[in-house]
């Protein structure tokens, strides 16, 4: 019996995961963030993104993660402040000034013609289906900060104490 | 990449390639560098909660955010719009005008280019027609994504034709390539350093803090499309046989 059990909870761990994991796109709505707008660079095993488009080059995992498919580690919880404070110490890929990313710019890699999550997960693989932090204060409540939701690209704001993902951003030659 | 774009189209231009030409290189050859607005966020938040009126990081929160770099700083000058902003009134025939200071009440102006990105947006009117504040639409109209795709879902309204073939017809400031706007273009026009209304309503006269329609569909339920709420500036998915407001854009170029 406890064999059974076992083998269903088995079975609902691997399904529901292989779910969870499942990223749906539609063909009816254009693709504007195929592979071939990005660029992924290794440098000296740190993964940077730049985004042909907006000119903006981004960490290829979100905090914590590392490695070619953002595998390895453990991704990272943070509050507003500590996103901030992270960006600030940053030095990757050679780079010391990384940042966290307005809000405009955090929706620009939200790729709306997929979700769970939205984004293109060739480019940004293991990207969790989660809120990620903007750097930008929202204007009607000042205990809150712009956020996007990107298990499906909407957006709104969180408290600045509460826990979210972040992906750092840099503008190249600034 | 962006400097070596400028570069090569100077040469174009003075070795007397057509316009046409130019652009078709340029579209081909090099990537293009598309320009994003700033948010129009000119002062910190504290942490927990608090913010200042002015870009001084406080003790609480020191390290840079938001209103610390971009244009908001680089380009910080409000005699063309808002902090980073820089937008040109524009009358009906497309011609800007020659006070850009004027006010609404004193002389209207019928759209606004937007210098940052290039697009041309409409501006709501009070006197009746197309144009009103207060139209509403359904979604789903022409130059909606996915119109007429084999593949597309849900139901598309065609509520706003009247408002795009009308804009047209009307060749609204020179122009006929009048469409709803993408998701991105449409938050990129938000003024996120206020709200009620989220916008520079110093060049968006009569925009009411409600939802406009983007031309995006809801991947994530075919029932819904895109919107922006310009009270706050945020996105969000509505049913698409909600009525709410458009505001018609048009690309440079196209």
């Amino acid at each position: 019996m406890k064999k059974i059990i076992n083998l269903a909870l088995i079975y609902f761990l691997l399904f529901s995961q292989i779910v969870l994991a499942q990223q749906t796109c539609k063909t009816y709505i254009t693709d504007e963030w195929p592979d071939s707008r990005y660029t992924v660079t290794d440098i000296s095993g740190d993964h940077v993104v730049t985004d042909k488009q907006t000119g903006l080059m981004w960490k290829q995992c979100s905090e914590g993660l590392s490695g070619s498919d953002c595998s390895v580690g453990t991704l990272a919880s943070l509050t507003w402040k500590e996103a901030l404070d992270i960006a600030d110490a940053e030095d990757f890929a050679g780079f010391a000034d990384w940042r966290v990313p307005n809000q405009k710019e955090l929706r620009t890699i939200v790729a709306r013609n997929c979700y769970s999550p939205s984004i293109n997960t060739n480019v940004f693989p293991n990207t969790p289906n989660d809120w990620f932090w903007a750097s930008s204060p929202i204007a009607t409540n000042d205990s809150n900060a712009w956020i996007v939701y990107f298990g499906s690209g909407y957006d709104g704001s969180s408290g600045r104490g509460g826990d979210g993902r972040v992906r750092l951003v840099r503008s190249p030659g600034q | 990449m962006q400097s070596k774009t400028m570069t090569m189209i100077a040469i174009l231009v003075l070795a007397n390639f057509s316009y046409a030409q130019t652009d078709l290189i340029f579209k081909t050859s090099f990537e293009f560098v598309s320009k994003l607005n700033d948010t129009g966020i000119t002062w910190s938040g504290e942490y927990p909660s608090g913010d200042l009126t002015e870009c001084t990081n406080p003790a609480s929160n020191p390290s840079p955010q938001d209103c610390n770099t971009g244009r908001d700083v680089t380009h910080n000058d409000g005699s063309d719009g808002h902090a980073g902003f820089s937008f040109t009134k524009l009358d009906a025939n497309g011609v800007p005008l020659v006070d850009q200071s004027v006010d609404y009440g004193t002389q209207t102006w019928a759209c606004v280019r937007d210098n940052v990105t290039g697009l041309v947006w409409e501006v709501k009117t009070t006197t009746a027609g197309i144009h009103h504040q207060d139209n509403t639409y359904r979604w789903g109209g022409i130059t909606a994504i996915g119109l007429g795709h084999p593949d597309a879902e849900g139901t598309y309204y065609d509520d706003w034709d009247v408002l795009v073939n009308g804009s047209n017809s009307e060749t609204l400031c020179g122009f006929d390539n009048w469409r709803v706007p993408t998701i991105d273009e449409l938050t990129g026009l938000a003024n996120y350093g206020t709200f009620n209304p989220a916008i520079d309503t110093d060049y968006f006269p009569n925009t009411v803090s409600s939802g406009f329609w983007s031309s995006l569909p809801f991947a994530g339920n075919d029932y819904a499309a895109s919107i922006v709420h310009f009270g706050g500036g945020n996105g969000y998915n509505d049913p698409r046989g909600i009525s709410s407001r458009v505001r018609l854009v048009r690309s440079p170029g196209q």
